[in-house]
């Protein structure tokens, strides 16, 4: 079975899961990408069952992150049961988006699938051939190439690996969907469980690496001038960012910005200074504030124009994060949030 | 930057900042900066003659920020700030530089002393540029009390509270009053004497869910149905209990109250009081009094003479009529900025932020808010902005001490 297939098979699968749901009126909507023009897959929410037509529930690429397509209407508690099919990337960030009250999760449902990655939109072709395929990481983008998390996020999943061909229900939500679906299957898993940790191990060895020669390349404070030495201060990653929720910019707020006086004081003292400074400040600020919620999406790095590895080195500093509060993002919505967690006893080892 | 008639007092402390910093040195190089007009040193700020003094100058030199550089605000902040108020100048155009505390103690060496202590100078000199008048703004204490637990000691302080005509609210977990029946005959007695006063108001099977406010303005939250209960002041007279070694310990449900209230206890579950033999009935805020065997276990008579204590202490301070100065350095939430996370919320300790769930964003409560910038620090999308702690003026400042 090759992967095209089993992409194709996948969005079958979910389009039937979808139809059922929906043709039952259990589910009032479901959010889902649309083939649209030009092999683009935007967001729809569809309510009608003819309309599921056009639905691609798993596009070869990633344009705009499920989680932002979710928040952008979910802030308040939606009257409908909602179902969202999404990347097991784009589930945990719509759990984190939740928790900071963004997504008001309580009426919707969030179906993922074992993902098989996506394509670099800038390798995606005009005429929409390329596939991704798990068996070929060249073909994936760099983040989905290290993906660690890649399978059972959200409150079911589709299992296609390990012979089966199955929703695996991960919360009683979840459970009770199938359940009044009438498609409890009672199977064995632990083929399909056994490939998602040989992925998994396979694919710790390529972050590893991968991270390695991050450090290597952009070490210290030059190193990481050096890695956003090309950086055109577009702000696309802040933008693509599904995490990234602020109205308003840190970077471009009012009282950050200093008077001409300072400027020109500094060119005076030092010969020379270099304007539009806050580049690196940007990128160490992003890092502040995303790390401990970034799901490693790659949304970032897909969308920088300057080829920087800006998703590589984020989620990097996301895994040194997220292991001092000993938390992962998006894995349990009943996690709190570390920073806004008090402790008495905490971090002794960084006093002094 | 605007020019504005700065004026700097450098204060020797005695021979606490003299003896160990250039203070005349510092006057001379802070009087050359922009919009310093005077820069002066004195013996002692915050004796009467500095204070008459630092008066004169302000008055006499027409001056719209003063910089003091002394001691910690903790110790004088308010002294100067009334000197500021006196001489017709707006308490929060002043900034003080602590030069004794975090410089003259700390720094042996009289060179790099002085030096030290002119960077925090020309810090506070820079941050007040962007200081901004605030306004103080007070409000009418609310005259009635509230007493948690209708046991003797709750029954009793009421009792005397409603003889001065105050109105009173009992609240009291059980379906009756009485609390501990030691004495059928007295609890009987007083109850019915409870039933019998139209100024006493008895809320039974009910406990307090939430409590925010202060000496003066507290808001009880009895349950999601029940009004909102508004009172000055607030009795505990829970009474308290024996745990399995015999010891007496505070009444079970009690720590939640505490915990509201934002007291602290000691290690049976009592509240700490102000002082042991001089205010032995105030709790560490004010407003709040314990009475009865929830400051401890005691005596009937103990009980009700604590009880008369706390119904003095109320009526000799919570006088209808009576004003508290509202704290202005409070916190404001920009409705354009802010995303509805709620971070703040989990973050304030005085339940002075609330969120609406019409437009989507939190909003700050000026009369509980009381200043701490917890939620400005908290708030990742900076729609938080701590009044008199702006970003503008701690950038200011930082710039003044590396320049």
């Amino acid at each position: 079975m090759s992967n095209t297939e089993s992409r194709k098979e996948i969005n079958s699968i979910l389009i039937d899961i979808v139809e059922k749901a929906l043709g039952s009126g259990i589910i009032g909507s479901v959010m889902v990408p649309s083939r649209g023009p030009e092999n683009s897959f935007p967001w729809t929410l569809i309510s009608d069952v003819s309309a599921l037509e056009r639905a691609e529930p798993l596009p070869p690429v990633m344009s705009v992150h499920g989680a932002k397509a979710l928040a952008s209407f979910t802030q308040s508690p939606s009257d409908g049961r909602l179902l969202a099919v999404m990347r097991p990337c784009e589930a945990r960030a719509a759990v984190e988006l939740s928790k900071l009250e963004q997504i008001n999760l309580d009426n919707i449902i969030l179906l993922t699938m074992d993902c098989p990655g996506a394509v670099p939109l800038s390798e995606y072709g005009e005429d929409g051939t390329i596939e991704p395929d798990l068996h070929h990481p060249d073909t994936l983008r760099p983040l989905c190439r290290q993906c660690i998390e890649f399978t059972s996020k959200g409150d079911l999943c589709l299992a296609i690996h390990g012979g089966l061909s199955m929703v695996v229900p991960l919360t009683t939500r979840g459970d009770e969907l199938l359940d009044s679906l009438g498609m409890k299957a009672e199977s064995d898993t632990s083929a399909w469980k056994e490939w998602a940790s040989g992925l998994g191990q396979e694919r710790e060895i390529t972050r590893t690496e991968s991270t390695d020669n991050l450090q290597k390349a952009y070490n210290g404070l030059q190193g990481l001038i050096e890695a956003f030495s090309g950086c055109i201060s577009c702000r696309s990653c802040r933008t693509v960012c599904p995490i990234c929720y602020c109205r308003l910019c840190f970077i471009d707020m009012k009282d950050r910005r200093s008077p001409a006086s300072e400027y020109l004081e500094r060119s005076r003292n030092s010969g020379a200074t270099r304007l539009m400074s806050d580049t690196l400040l940007f990128h160490i600020g992003r890092m502040a504030h995303m790390s401990l919620s970034c799901v490693s999406c790659g949304m970032c790095e897909d969308a920088c124009p300057s080829d920087i590895p800006i998703g590589r080195l984020v989620s990097m500093v996301s895994d040194n994060t997220t292991e001092l509060f000993d938390y992962n993002a998006g894995s349990n919505s009943e996690d709190p949030l570390p920073l806004n967690t008090f402790r008495l006893e905490e971090l002794h080892e960084y006093e002094d | 930057m605007p020019s504005t008639r700065t004026g700097v007092f450098v204060c020797s402390c005695g021979p606490n900042i003299g003896e160990r910093i250039d203070i005349e040195k510092i006057a001379e190089e802070v009087s050359t900066i922009e919009g310093v007009v005077l820069a002066e040193t004195h013996g002692l700020l915050c004796s009467p003659d500095g204070k008459k003094y630092l008066a004169l100058k302000i008055t006499e030199n027409k001056l719209e920020r003063v910089v003091i550089a002394a001691c910690s605000p903790r110790e004088h902040e308010v002294t100067f700030m009334k000197v500021c108020e006196t001489a017709g100048l707006n308490p929060f155009m002043m900034q003080m530089a602590n030069i004794r505390e975090q410089v003259a103690w700390v720094t042996p060496d009289r060179e790099s002393a002085t030096v030290k202590a002119l960077k925090l100078v020309r810090g506070a000199i820079n941050r007040t540029s962007r200081h901004k008048p605030l306004a103080k703004t007070s409000i009418v204490c609310n005259p009635e009390v509230a007493v948690i637990g209708g046991g003797v000691a709750g029954m009793s302080a009421a009792l005397i509270l409603a003889d001065a005509d105050r109105m009173i609210t009992i609240i009291d977990r059980s379906s009756s009053l009485g609390g501990y029946k030691d004495n059928e005959k007295l609890v009987e007695y007083l109850a019915e004497r409870v039933a019998g006063r139209s100024e006493i108001t008895v809320i039974s099977e009910c406990e307090p869910e939430e409590i925010v406010g202060f000496f003066g303005n507290f808001i009880i939250k009895l349950g999601e149905d029940s009004d909102e209960l508004r009172v000055g002041s607030i009795v505990l007279a829970t009474g308290c209990t024996v745990d399995e070694s015999g010891r007496a310990v505070a009444a079970e449900g009690f720590s939640e109250i505490t915990e509201m209230l934002r007291i602290s206890t000691d290690e049976n579950g009592f509240p700490n009081r102000e002082h042991n033999s001089l205010a032995p009935v105030s709790t560490l805020i004010d407003g709040i009094y314990v009475t009865g065997c929830a400051g401890g276990l005691c005596s009937l008579k103990e009980t009700i003479s604590r009880s008369e204590a706390v119904a003095g202490t109320i009526l000799s301070s919570l006088i209808p009529g009576r004003q508290v100065e509202t704290e202005p350095r409070t916190s404001v939430i920009s409705e354009t900025l802010c995303r509805g996370c709620r971070t703040c919320l989990e973050v304030c300790g005085y339940g002075a932020i609330s969120f609406l769930e019409e437009k989507l964003v939190c909003t700050v409560n000026s009369v509980l808010c009381k200043g701490c910038g917890n939620c400005a620090s908290a708030c990742p999308s900076g729609a938080i902005k701590a009044q008199h702690f702006t970003p503008d003026q701690i950038r200011y400042q930082m710039a003044g001490l590396l320049r």
